[in-house]
């Protein structure tokens, strides 16, 4: 379903993903993790259309991003790590948009959108009559979340979805990605929650400075790296220092 | 769904639809919670009422011509202006491209949508701008009595021109050079842009007055090259009894040049759209040599002691360094301000051209320099992305007015500073034979200093902390053109006090009335300020 051949992309001198190659199959959860600056934004923005990658390619249901950008994009659906939607418009004015820039039929869209307001525990008087500048953090996460699927996407990309959400909504959300996936959608889950990503994502894939530095089961890179937990590999792989001292190092300093 | 231009009708329906709302509901914008639009509907009185005063012309004027081509300048400059500013806001939205970069929208079906935003509210300052004249255009000697219907027509065909142009040019600057070079150039193109407007406002009538009205055309036939005599046109060729094969030709060339940039501007270049939130998305990494020079500018700001005892307190420093950097290189703030300050640039090309023998120009631009710290200080308030200004209210402030003196002062240095001995300089020069007229200038300068403290009193000053909105330039404009007035009634009380021979007095009392307003101005903000952050 998603195909990288040496995705590469280049801000001036600056390498931000180099050369990576990957393959995602169709119904499969996949964890994308990597620390800051590692270069996981910016090739969810290649996927998505939003940058063209300086060479290699992006393929997602067999059509190049960079070629057809237009057609991938009907497939697709994301929710962006910063959470942007048009403040001024009511909950229910921007999945209004979303639904007709979808070309989701008209008759459907009120039935759509409820179906997500009731499934969040967004009430429908609020969505309609509240601009988005006045929703908490977590509800306007809802609607982010479901203007990403509201039109069906057959792929889904998440970058830190469960910013803002309780713990209730982030289990209900975790609960509908995982049943997503085994109706076939394929998921790319891109977070800084470890833990998370470890329960819920059948494969994960780990970058750092432009490149994939793991890609396997998490039993498998347990194994690899002797760790115990994803935390563990996720350190072993990406950081060169004993980070327990320098935290402790840090916290002394701030005592003196 | 989808035309054979490539526009998708019901993607440019839900898009106009929700730019509408976006750009007409009433709510709070940015954290100090101003409102939005809600002096729209003044600024478009304003502008009509200035409509009117020009349409009075209409009956002493014996050239339908010169009639029109004097209000399809000033058309060209407010609407101008105006495409210009409200096309930086909508078409650049970084946080545009977050929302809409990924959603399955083309290139024309965006630029057409966001092109028509940018045409409504422009259409509305036109048609402000243009009701007098409408109205009384066919008061002209040799104008028909349809006059007003093809005017409103010339005027909406000017207006599609303008903004086409504005999205064309954005296009081909976003298409050709990529999106690390774009946000440079757009900023020098805006500047360069803006600049050319004021100019050709000021100075092309001034041009235009001295010519023979009838013999225009012939002694002048450059005129042709600018694209407002071609609007000028369609008036006299279809409304006044003038018209001829000459007028009729320049029409042409207008509808033409109109057809030809919206087709180019929303068609021809689909990649607009893409490569706009490309621009906006991408990281631009400054290259290390960039980088270096900037962090060790910023350092030297806070090693040299005479910034301590200007600015004592550490807040008041902290703002100050923070507006220096915006005003080098927010591109946003460097367009407003150029906007609002190119007749710094116009005034001393007057002087050139009116041979002014009174000395008024010279002495007036320095009195000018009195409303520059306002506009200065009105734009820091604004930004883009006004929630970084949050940190403002998280942050112990223990004295809030230090927030507004930190961009008073960086105003000072950095643009009223400049702008004083460029202005002094060109009045030395102008009153060179006439050395004891710059006495008059004098007040002119001790004004800046309490002039700079009016901000302080509108509102919670908290910089960058409001949304930029439409027409809030206007606003602005009109403000500072509000407060020209009282500056104009002393620098004229001073002109008569050097006529009969007590400048010296006047001079001194001056000062006296400068230094006690900016004691007084100075604890008032202080009060003021105090409440504002613990509200």
């Amino acid at each position: 379903m998603i195909r990288l051949n040496q995705l590469t992309k280049r801000f001036g001198a600056f390498e931000a993903v180099r050369g990576i190659d990957l393959e995602i199959p169709a119904g499969q959860l996949v964890g994308l993790l990597g620390p800051n600056g590692a270069g996981k934004s910016t090739t969810l923005k290649m996927l998505t259309g939003t940058l063209v990658p300086t060479s290699g390619t992006a393929e997602i249901a067999g059509i190049d991003v960079a070629r057809d950008p237009l057609a991938v994009k009907k497939l697709l659906g994301y929710v962006p790590e910063t959470g942007a939607v048009f403040e001024a418009l009511t909950g229910r004015e921007y999945l209004e948009l979303v639904a007709a820039l979808h070309h989701i039929p008209e008759r459907e869209v009120d039935e759509r959108i409820e179906r997500f307001l009731t499934f969040f525990d967004l009430s429908t008087a609020e969505a309609r009559s509240k601009p988005l500048s006045t929703f908490s953090k977590g509800m306007r996460q809802k609607i982010v979340i479901t203007a990403a699927l509201l039109h069906n996407p057959q792929v889904v990309f998440f970058d830190e979805p469960l910013n803002g959400l309780d713990a209730n909504a982030a289990l209900l959300f975790k609960t509908l990605v995982t049943s997503l996936a085994k109706e076939g959608k394929t998921v790319v889950w891109c977070s800084h929650i470890l833990d998370v990503v470890e329960k819920i994502c059948e494969r994960v894939v780990i970058v750092n400075q432009g490149r994939v530095l793991e890609d396997g089961t998490v039993p498998a890179i347990l194994e690899r790296h002797h760790a115990t937990s994803l935390e563990q590999a996720f350190n072993q792989l990406t950081s060169t220092e004993n980070l327990h001292q320098r935290a402790e190092d840090m916290a002394r300093t701030l005592s003196q | 769904m989808t035309s054979a231009g490539g526009v998708d009708r019901r993607q440019l329906k839900a898009l106009l639809r929700a730019y509408f709302v976006l750009s007409t509901r009433s709510m709070p914008v940015g954290i100090t919670g101003a409102k939005r639009v809600r002096t729209l509907p003044f600024i478009l009185f304003i502008y009509g009422l200035l409509g009117f005063v020009i349409g009075a012309m209409a009956p002493m004027l014996d050239s339908t011509f010169l009639f029109a081509l004097f209000v399809h300048m000033m058309t060209f400059f407010v609407v101008g202006t105006m495409a210009l500013n409200e096309a930086a806001e909508v078409l650049f939205n970084a946080r545009d491209a977050d929302i809409l970069g990924f959603r399955p929208v083309n290139g024309p079906t965006l630029v057409l949508a966001k092109g028509l935003t940018i045409l409504g509210f422009c259409g509305l300052m036109a048609v402000a701008v243009n009701l007098g004249p409408t109205i009384l255009g066919f008061l002209c000697k040799d104008a028909r009595g349809w006059f007003a219907p093809v005017h409103f027509l010339s005027v909406a065909i000017e207006t599609v021109f303008l903004c086409a142009t504005v999205v064309c040019s954005y296009g081909l600057i976003a298409r050709f050079l990529g999106p690390e070079r774009f946000q440079r150039l757009v900023t020098a193109a805006q500047i360069l842009s803006t600049l050319m407007l004021v100019v050709g406002f000021q100075v092309l009538p001034r041009i235009a007055s001295k010519m023979d009205a009838h013999g225009f055309l012939e002694t002048t036939p450059l005129v042709w090259a600018l694209p407002m005599t071609w609007f000028a046109a369609i008036d006299v060729a279809l409304a006044s009894t003038s018209a001829s094969t000459v007028y009729a030709v320049g029409a042409a060339a207008g509808v033409t040049a109109t057809l030809l940039l919206a087709w180019i501007g929303v068609l021809r270049l689909p990649a607009n759209a893409a490569v706009e939130s490309r621009a906006s998305a991408a990281p631009v990494t400054p290259a290390p040599a960039r980088k270096a020079e900037l962090t060790e500018r910023s350092s030297g700001w806070s090693r040299w002691r005479l910034w301590t005892v200007w600015m004592p307190d550490v807040t008041e420093r902290a703002v100050f360094r923070l507006c220096v950097t915006y005003l080098l290189r927010d591109r946003a703030l460097k367009v407003r301000l150029a906007a609002g300050l190119a007749y710094f640039i116009v005034f001393p090309l007057l002087i050139l051209i009116n041979e002014d023998h009174t000395g008024i120009m010279p002495v007036m631009l320095v009195w000018m320099l009195g409303i520059v710290p306002l506009s200065a200080i009105e734009m820091m308030r604004l930004s883009s992305t006004p929630e970084g200004a949050e940190l403002f209210l998280f942050a112990p402030v223990a004295e809030p007015a230090a927030l507004f003196h930190g961009a008073r002062k960086a105003a000072l240095v950095c643009v009223v500073f400049p702008l004083a001995v460029w202005s002094v300089t060109i009045a030395t020069w102008a009153l060179r034979e006439t050395p004891e007229k710059l006495l008059v200038v004098l007040p002119g300068l001790f004004l800046i200093a309490p002039m700079s403290l009016v901000p302080g009193l509108r509102g919670d000053f908290v910089p960058f902390s409001q949304a930029v909105r439409s027409g809030e330039r206007a606003a602005q404009v009109l403000a500072v053109f509000l407060t020209m007035v009282p500056m104009g009634i002393v620098a004229v009380g001073v002109f008569l006090a050097q006529k009969f021979g007590f400048v010296h007095v006047a001079i001194g009392g001056v000062l006296v009335v400068a230094a006690a307003l900016h004691f007084g101005l100075s604890k008032w903000v202080r009060t003021r300020s105090s409440k504002a952050l613990r509200r």
